[in-house]
């Protein structure tokens, strides 16, 4: 009976994420102040900070992993779950990549690590099966390495397999915190495509959504909705990358992130030329683009001009 | 709860505190000496001036009491399984309270000793008061950095472990409410928790030897370990509050 009733809350997925005036305090310190935030269904959102900005804690705070705040949270128009002493309960709809995934492999084979909220959750077996081989291929991952030791794969290998391991439960949202850390260029585009694929599969009536955290803006703007930037415990904009990029720049400059090389020599240009430029997105060949033509620099594949 | 708002054997906290600026052999063997003490003791009234020293040492590190009996918290298990084992087979709860006073009598001091020492103080310590082993050929210089890196890397584990309690927590794990649910989680963090610290053993390693650790011709050292006043006055100190200690154990057989 009770098994049944988890089922169903587990079914009707809660979506829309808002803070009003959440703040955070560890030690007797603010970690994170006066947050209002509203996190849109089916949108990828980046959260970009500098270390120590706060943005693990916010990512923490919305799974339920901070026991204790000020101000109101909200899941679906409801405030978050709590126990008898009022400390938060971690909210099993939300699915949380941590820093540095590969550390948080702990199963015996790279079967059961896929399964094990799955388990958790109470599917049956052949639920789970069917599951796994659906996930596989879209994860990049041969069926080949299921019943083999988790610890034994590569790098790249492991972190694909513990946000797959994530990702299988079909979280409504999805945080990653720093999931492309030490990944090289190519890997990092992977995981990227992998994750934004993920976010529009067809098949699902709405777009998945996302809350990405990166401190690198080049990093995500391409993927991103809607930007966040947290600024020393405070949110200092929530925007789309274009604006953020285009039009309040300086926010980013304020916040110690250092401008996309792209974005530096729109500027740079600017300041040489006098004029003021109006890329079409903040995307690198856009800007790229604008530069060219100020400078008329010929280039042989400048003809398609839209597309 | 989050690890920094606990302090852990092995954890170096900088303070300026008179505890930080004592030598670390001043400290090695004035804990070594309280150890002692602490063995020797029978009486109850003699514990209670043990408590007594150990509550005046840890104010002196000028480190908040929260932080030491949050570190024990770990320690809690072991404590409640001695406990039970002496209610079962032992000599009954008083000798299980009197084991339990014991270990903290211990660990509290030792939080101190590794909270106000840097490591490589400690180790520089550890190895020349091990010195004169070196005659019969023990290899001091190493058996002291590796004591140094057992320590340093309790907090380390401890994190891994957190984190692994984490991701499982956060991919819907529930631990049951029952007595040996605790015991079965930890086997199955311990597996990859044993792999993940091999794997590290062995980068540190190679670190370590990249270093040139060990190539034989023994390190200098930047810093030279000088006894100065205080520690004088620290040694006298300790010498005397730990012969008042046995003193009472011995006039007051409570």
């Amino acid at each position: 009976m009770v098994k049944s009733i988890k089922k169903e809350t587990t079914a009707e997925t809660r979506v829309g994420w808002e803070l009003h005036d959440v703040s955070v305090q560890r030690s007797g310190r603010d970690v994170l102040q006066r947050i209002n935030l509203t996190l849109t269904p089916g949108a990828w959102t980046s959260l970009i900070g500098k270390t120590g900005a706060g943005k693990s804690t916010l990512a923490s705070l919305l799974k339920g992993l901070i026991p204790r705040f000020t101000g109101q949270y909200l899941i679906g128009s409801q405030p978050i779950a709590t126990d008898r002493k009022g400390k938060s309960l971690v909210v099993p709809e939300i699915g949380f990549v941590f820093q540095y995934p590969e550390h948080q492999i702990f199963e015996t084979t790279v079967e059961r690590e896929l399964s094990f909220a799955l388990r958790m959750r109470g599917d049956s077996m052949s639920d789970i099966q069917k599951q796994i081989q659906n996930l596989l291929p879209k994860v990049g991952l041969s069926e080949d390495l299921l019943p083999q030791s988790p610890l034994l794969l590569s790098g790249g290998q492991k972190r694909r397999l513990a946000i797959a391991s994530v990702l299988i439960a079909n979280p409504s949202l999805l945080i990653l915190d720093e999931p492309t850390a030490a990944l090289d260029p190519v890997s990092r585009r992977q995981l990227l495509d992998l994750l934004q694929d993920w976010q529009q599969e067809k098949g699902t009536e709405q777009k998945r959504t996302v809350l990405f955290i990166s401190h690198r803006i080049e990093d995500v703007a391409e993927y991103s909705d809607r930007i966040l930037l947290l600024h020393e415990r405070k949110l200092l904009a929530h925007q789309t990358a274009n604006e953020l990029l285009l039009d309040h720049s300086e926010l980013l400059i304020q916040s110690g992130i250092p401008l996309p090389e792209s974005i530096q020599l729109l500027r740079l240009t600017e300041q040489l030329s006098g004029m003021t430029l109006h890329p079409a997105s903040c995307r690198e060949a856009d800007v790229l683009r604008e530069v060219e033509q100020i400078w008329q620099i010929p280039q042989e594949g400048a003809k398609h001009e839209s597309f | 709860m989050n690890p920094s708002d606990r302090l852990i054997v092995g954890q170096f906290l900088e303070r300026k505190s008179s505890l930080h600026i004592l030598d670390p052999r001043t400290k090695l063997i004035g804990f070594l000496l309280f150890m002692i003490v602490v063995m020797l003791l029978d009486t109850k009234s003699g514990y209670i001036a043990a408590t007594l020293f150990v509550f005046i040492v840890l104010q002196l590190s000028r480190i908040p009491l929260t932080l030491y009996i949050r570190g024990l918290m770990p320690l809690l298990p072991v404590v409640l399984l001695t406990l039970l084992y002496h209610l079962l087979w032992g000599q009954g709860i008083g000798e299980g309270i009197r084991i339990f006073w014991r270990i903290l009598l211990m660990v509290l001091p030792a939080s101190a000793l590794t909270a106000t020492t840097r490591p490589l103080q400690m180790a520089q310590g550890i190895e020349t008061l091990l010195k004169p082993l070196s005659k019969l050929r023990v290899p001091v210089e190493q058996f002291a950095l590796m004591i140094v890196i057992a320590i340093r890397f309790i907090p380390t584990i401890l994190e891994d472990i957190q984190r692994i309690r984490l991701a499982r927590k956060a991919r819907g794990f529930q631990s049951k409410r029952n007595l040996l649910s605790p015991m079965i989680e930890f086997i199955q963090i311990l597996v990859p928790l044993l792999i993940s610290t091999v794997r590290r053993a062995d980068q540190l390693t190679l670190a370590i030897e990249a270093r040139a650790y060990g190539d034989g011709r023994g390190r200098t050292v930047f810093r030279r370990l000088l006894f100065k006043k205080p520690d004088a006055l620290a040694t006298l100190l300790i010498v005397l509050s730990l012969s008042i200690i046995f003193a009472i154990d011995m006039l007051f057989p409570y």
